[in-house]
């Protein structure tokens, strides 16, 4: 039987089985339908298969696979992580639709109380309709995709990352119902303060970000001084908080009380400059013919040399096509984001000697997903994908004779984590590399020289094969980096 | 890490998803089936000199599941467990004769959830990308759990249709 032809009794079951917890009348039940139905045997079996490979694929089936006999507590720990994440997510989504569907706004009025300064594919709604003015009044807004920067007239900077819902009360003011904020506080922007359903934070010159609507808030701080003031709770009193450098606190609803947590470093978009940093520095010194540093821009990408410049590709979605990078920012794919990678039309020529080289943030491992490729139609020479069958980076390269060569990581991709990878061919040898240590290598005869191939960025010439996560720092060398040069890099 | 090693961890990584719908089939839950999977994979590695390279690894995977399979039954309260001895010996056997069908059926996954509606991939990914309970996907689409419930069995009703069959037809049933 096909499986949407299955009766009301065997679904309620299955979703029982897979989607809740199975009471012992409803497990008799399902054990008498599989022993006397073949056709519900049947879909019981495609239900496990389908379960399980979706689990597989979007990640959350983590194992240890080691060389070493291990118990079981990694695996509940983990698996006990990954409950308390989808818990505090779908706190997030309560509230901040609650918030919403309470809600009726008007259109916002008055004088600007904020500069719009950069609107990244920004979509923002306000008292029911579209605001595309280039100043926030006093009113609340809904950012549903993409990415805001305003700036007040003290100096502060505020980024804004949706899906976002907020007030603009003041120039010292902003209220957070949910979403992500980083704020940039001057000497002449003290005083200013986020204001979220738990809690008042408060800046005394510095970095930090908040987020909200997950029914507590947190706030991390990346440089400098806040104050954190839980509201207070009918009969009970609260503590303010004094947060200094790489201190984060998160305050949840039902106490009002803050409680120290880990620096969230790579949650937050926190600027919009690239900064120059020695890792930065140190690839400009091995002479890239193309460097994508994958700054904030609004559907560009930028290269060094800028000749070799891209496009970001769009498509359905909310989170912005850039993300934290591993410095700076990076460029996101898939998900919830409206990223769908980027393509580069004028590329640099990849030959018979190369190095290509990439910071990379893995949210799952999708089938072939495409980290870069030039392969269009039966054209283009290399692929850097995930393996279909293994979750692992594999580089693969057509040889003269039109064969592939294939280079591959010995374990699969770890999830939710920056990691180095490289891949390098001096005209004999192909080699792949994490972390600037070889992990494989195998003979390669040197590539014919090519007309200029699109070159694509966590997708394939199809827009199929999206990369789940995030991509950064992604350099292109006409020779290969020795062993040595990626250590010195690193 | 040895040849021997890397070839070992590489057969191991690929059939993941193999051991966790084989270990599902027969346990009924898929908490259960989680710790089962741990055990066989310390287990297999404990093992692993003993696999000869160029022979069943699935087969051999499956039969030491099945033990660790059996060896968590004895463990644990009766009222804990789905299915007893018998359907669980039956379902070993049916899922072991199709386990070798999945990792096609596997491979044309990406592909059938492209072709999905708009909202049975967001329902497909809400609860595996981002493990939301149903509860909380119904209030962020401002529908009834249940409708959600049924939304959910549909969208991954359309996928089995798809990898088995690979035909479009599966895919136009829309969203409900």
């Amino acid at each position: 039987m096909s499986a949407r032809d299955s009766d009301s009794e065997l679904q309620r079951l299955l979703t029982e089985l897979f989607d809740g917890a199975l009471d012992n009348d409803s497990a008799t039940r399902l054990q008498q339908r599989l022993s006397t139905d073949a056709d519900a045997r049947g879909l019981y079996l495609d239900y496990c298969e389908m379960h399980a490979a979706l689990a597989w694929e979007h990640g959350q089936v983590i194992v240890d696979i080691e060389p070493v006999a291990v118990p079981p507590e990694p695996w509940r720990l983990r698996a006990s992580m990954i409950w308390l994440a989808a818990m505090a997510a779908s706190l997030l989504l309560i509230g901040a639709a609650s918030w919403w569907l309470d809600d009726t706004h008007a259109v916002p009025s008055g004088p600007a109380i904020a500069s719009i300064e950069q609107r990244i594919d920004a979509k923002i709604v306000a008292g029911g309709q579209e605001w595309n003015r280039d100043a926030l009044c006093k009113g609340s807004y809904d950012l549903r995709q993409g990415l805001l920067q305003v700036k007040y007239n003290t100096g502060v900077t505020v980024c804004i990352e949706a899906p976002a819902q907020f007030e603009a009360i003041s120039a010292d003011r902003l209220v957070l119902h949910s979403g992500r904020v980083s704020a940039n506080v001057p000497a002449e922007g003290i005083g200013f303060t986020v204001e979220t359903p738990e809690a008042d934070v408060v800046d005394f010159g510095t970095e930090f970000s908040v987020e909200a609507g997950t029914g507590e808030s947190e706030v991390h701080v990346f440089d400098g001084h806040v104050q954190v003031q839980p509201k207070a709770l009918p009969d009970q009193p609260t503590e303010t908080v004094d947060l200094r450098t790489d201190q984060a606190v998160r305050i949840a609803d039902a106490t009002h009380q803050a409680f120290g947590i880990d620096l969230a470093k790579d949650r937050f978009i926190r600027s919009f400059v690239e900064p120059k940093v020695q890792y930065v520095e140190a690839v400009r010194a091995l002479n890239p013919t193309a460097y994508y540093r994958m700054p904030i821009r609004q559907r560009g990408l930028l290269c060094s040399p800028a000749d070799y410049s891209g496009q970001v590709l769009i498509g359905e979605g909310q989170r912005p096509a850039c993300a934290p990078g591993f410095v700076g920012s990076s460029l996101r794919v898939g998900g919830r984001s409206i990223g769908r990678g980027a393509r580069v039309e004028n590329t640099p020529e990849i030959g018979s000697q190369f190095t290509l080289m990439a910071w990379v943030y893995a949210d799952g491992r999708p089938n072939n997903a495409i980290l870069a490729t030039n392969v269009t139609k039966k054209r283009g020479c290399f692929e850097w994908t995930l393996d279909d069958k293994t979750g692992r980076l594999k580089i693969r390269v057509d040889n003269q004779n039109g064969d592939a060569v294939e280079c591959f990581d010995t374990e699969p991709i770890k999830l939710q984590t920056w990691q180095h990878y490289a891949a390098t061919c001096d005209g004999k040898i192909l080699k792949l590399f994490r972390a600037g240590r070889m992990i494989d290598s195998k003979p390669c005869v040197p590539i014919s020289k090519q007309a200029s191939q699109p070159l694509y960025f966590g997708t394939n010439w199809r827009g199929k094969h999206l990369w789940e996560g995030r991509i950064d720092e992604f350099a292109i060398f006409d020779y290969a980096v020795s062993e040595e040069q990626m250590k010195e890099l690193l | 890490m040895s040849d021997h090693q890397l070839e070992f961890v590489q057969l191991l990584t690929s059939h993941q998803g193999r051991l966790y719908a084989y270990v599902i089939s027969m346990l009924g839950n898929p908490d259960q089936a989680r710790d089962v999977m741990q055990e066989t994979n310390a287990v297999l590695w404990q093992k692993s000199d003993d696999f000869q390279s160029g022979t069943n690894f699935a087969a051999w995977m499956m039969q030491t599941a099945y033990y660790q399979v059996m060896a968590h039954r004895q463990k644990m309260n009766r009222e804990r467990l789905v299915f007893d001895d018998a359907m669980t010996a039956e379902l070993a056997e049916v899922a072991a004769q199709r386990n070798d069908l999945m990792e096609q059926r596997h491979a044309k996954l990406q592909d059938c959830l492209a072709k999905l509606s708009d909202t049975h991939r967001d329902l497909i990914r809400a609860r595996y990308q981002d493990g939301f309970e149903l509860a909380v996907i119904a209030q962020t689409m401002n529908r009834k759990t249940n409708a959600i419930k049924q939304a959910l069995f549909r969208a991954r009703a359309a996928l089995i249709d798809c990898v088995k069959l690979n035909s479009d037809d599966a895919l136009t049933g829309g969203s409900s």
